[in-house]
């Protein structure tokens, strides 16, 4: 069995980080699979979903990490076109990756203590975000 | 580190839900225009209101406004006040914390919209220190979003035995990366995780 949602959330962009862990905890209860695997999919290129343990100096961290290796205010091919200047979120989106899988066990996401589910928008702009949620199993 | 001994919550989005979801489920489901643009609109109102920057009814008057919803501001005022409310997967919280910290609240509502909070008889009987009452609008910003770094530079608290509790990620970040240590609000059961790792409460 195979059952999809999307759910949208409204992001400040900049580094802004979103906690879905209930909304796909509440995917995976009302699909009734009790063994399988929830996919997590953000839908856009400048940002990114993951798994970590939603701590402020963990996200501080990470921001500084990814400021290293691609700077925000940095120069970009990318810029070239002048359609806009995230450069900087689209090279750690590809870094991150758009998408995860959690296992579900006896009806409910295998994760650890302290892991969530976490949405990070890196992009300078507010928008409204699109996740796709695809639980799989038995 | 040293031993926390202070905690401070802000009001919005940990003691009661966010004005923003407060201001957009008082309006009529009829007619108002609520939009992600026109969200991220009232946001922005919401830390200007914070910071004192407008008055609750000018807030209120600017609501109407850019939703273009079929009520007065007035109108709006009073729905709110009829809401706000504390949150109560909060006070099992309180009760345990409230002995080994000393508790502050930010306040960044109105007037108007806070006082019903403390006409809560058990919400009133953990804040009913006067001095524990802090309001947002007197720190002189404009928005609530500069609020960190002037709290964490105002020698009011000793940063290194204090937590900001705070439901704004980006926020939080900011008054981590000043100095003042700030906890990101999700829930009332992570917030004592939070608790727990800090050596605050007792693991169950």
């Amino acid at each position: 069995m195979t059952v999809t949602r999307q759910i949208s959330i409204l992001s400040e962009g900049n580094f802004s980080t979103t906690v879905i862990t209930d909304m796909v905890r509440e995917a995976v209860k009302s699909s009734g699979v009790m063994e399988g695997a929830a996919r997590v999919y953000y839908k856009h290129t400048t940002g990114s979903v993951l798994v970590l343990e939603y701590e402020t100096g963990i996200l501080v961290d990470l921001e500084d990490m990814l400021e290293k290796l691609a700077p925000a205010a940095g120069d970009y091919v990318h810029h070239v076109r002048r359609y806009d200047a995230n450069g900087a979120a689209h090279l750690c989106s590809a870094l991150l990756g758009v998408s995860l899988s959690v296992p579900i066990v006896n009806g409910d996401l295998g994760l650890g203590y302290f892991q969530e589910i976490v949405v990070l928008d890196m992009d300078p702009v507010r928008k409204e975000r699109t996740i796709i949620i695809q639980v799989d199993g038995d | 580190m040293a031993a926390i001994k202070s905690l401070i919550f802000w009001v919005s989005g940990v003691v009661t839900p966010a004005l923003t979801g407060l201001t957009t489920a008082a309006l009529p489901q009829q007619g108002s225009r609520i939009d992600a643009d026109v969200w991220f609109g009232l946001l922005d109102l919401a830390r200007e209101l914070a910071a004192g920057t407008i008055s609750e009814s000018d807030y209120c008057e600017e609501v109407v406004a850019r939703t273009s919803s079929p009520i007065t501001g007035a109108e709006l005022s009073a729905a709110i006040e009829q809401a706000v409310a504390p949150s109560p997967d909060m006070f099992p919280l309180y009760d345990e914390i409230k002995d080994l910290c000393r508790l502050y609240l930010l306040v960044d509502l109105p007037e108007r919209w806070f006082a019903p909070l403390l006409r809560d008889a058990r919400f009133a009987q953990t804040f009913s220190d006067p001095g524990a009452i802090l309001r947002a609008d007197r720190f002189g910003v404009k928005s609530s979003l500069e609020l960190p770094i002037t709290l964490a530079h105002s020698g009011l608290f000793d940063n290194q035995a204090t937590l900001l509790i705070d439901a704004d990620p980006r926020r939080a970040m900011q008054s981590t990366r000043a100095g003042l240590y700030a906890p990101i609000f999700v829930d009332a059961a992570r917030l004592r995780r939070e608790f727990v790792l800090w050596g605050l409460l007792p693991s169950t």
